[in-house]
Parts: C-alpha cells; structure tokens; sequence
C-alpha cells in the first residue's frame, strides 16, 4: 500500500476511468493498444501508466509478469466462476461473488449473478431486483480472514 | 482450506455495494483502511475475522 494515497495525474485518471467503461461496454479488458489508440499515444505510454496505476494507485491489478489487465476491481479479464449478466444481455466476471454482485452494483443495473457450487457442482443464481437481492437465503463463504483478503489477490 | 466465514447474500450485496460505490468517478482513490473498515462495520461484519488488520 505504500504511496496508495498518492494524487493521480488528469491522464492517470483518464485512463483508469476509461479500463471501467472498456469493461462495461465490451465485458472484457483493454489491451494496452485499444487504450493507446483511444488516446492517441504510444502503446508503451500506456503500459508505464498500467503499471503506475497498479503499483502507486493500487487501482489495478496487471497480470504477474506481462502488460495486460488482470483485474479493475470488480471486473475480472479473465473467466472466472463469478458471472453477472445484466437484464439487456451484457455479461462480465467478477473475481468472486462479491465482485460479481458488484459489477451489477457498479454496472447500475438489474441482473444476474451466475456460479457453481464447488462442492456439487449445482448450479446457483442470485438475482439483484430494483436494488434487492434473491433468494434471500443465499449465503457466500469467505475462506479467509479479512486481514489476509489482499495477502493473495487471487484466494479470498 | 480454512473454515472462514459464512453471510447472508443480502450482506454480501450491501457490502459490494458501499465497497464499490466511488469506481466510476474520475477522482476515485482507493478507501483508507479506516473507511473499508466502517463499510465493514456498517452491514453488520464486526467481530476478529472482519477486522482488515
């Protein structure tokens, strides 16, 4: 976390906002090339602000070793168990339930959270409505303590 | 795996909720250890296994 509290510059800024509505209008990650052409700059310019943003900001997280997105949290890049699908038919992954609940959150609208039961394999829904969640006796498991949540970015 | 923690998804909606709720706004950054905690404490997650340090 060291230097997360760290004020971002106008171009940081535009570039974090810009990965979310990448993931909201297209249900995937930008490349790098997709955000350098939306910005009219290097690819290589993006990629020391992704890596800026992820190592200064703590707003992102890049996949370990190479230059593309792994997570803008909520929002996965990669498939997950964790699928929300929005009522008009737009689909994203979360990175667990919560994310994928999120994504609905953040995404501001009505939908549904798709999983599996890990230990039957049984398919599982909850349904977010006008701001309530179905079925109400729905639960989620959360392995570990919240002080290891961010210890492994990818076991929660 | 350890035994963790078992909520309801009506918690969990609330907490994704307020957890997420500043991602859209341009000037977004991320919440201090002392705000994720009062989410926490405000949909009802209180107690050792909720406390981020």
């Amino acid at each position: 976390m060291l230097g997360a509290m760290a004020t971002m510059t106008p171009f940081e800024a535009d570039v974090r906002l810009a990965v979310y509505r990448h993931f909201l209008d297209h249900g995937a990650a930008p490349t790098p090339d997709d955000l350098a052409a939306e910005f009219a700059v290097a690819p290589m310019e993006i990629d020391a602000v992704l890596r800026h943003l992820q190592q200064i900001h703590d707003a992102v997280v890049m996949i370990p070793g190479g230059r593309y997105l792994w997570m803008a949290e909520p929002f996965s890049a990669l498939p997950t168990s964790y699928r929300a699908v929005a009522v008009d038919g737009r689909t994203w992954y979360g990175n667990c339930a919560w994310d994928a609940l999120a994504v609905l959150s953040v995404a501001g609208t009505d939908g549904t959270v798709m999983s599996t039961c890990p230990a039957t394999g049984r398919a599982i829904g909850v349904e977010v409505r006008t701001g309530t969640v179905t079925p109400t006796d729905g639960v989620a498991h959360f392995a570990v303590t919240a002080s290891e949540w961010w210890r492994s970015i990818g076991f929660t | 795996m350890p035994v963790g923690a078992v909520i309801g998804v009506g918690t969990l909606w609330q907490l994704a909720r307020r957890w997420y709720d500043d991602r859209l706004a341009h000037d977004w950054r991320r919440k201090t250890l002392t705000e994720r905690q009062a989410i926490l404490d405000e949909v009802g997650l209180t107690g050792e296994f909720w406390r981020l340090t």
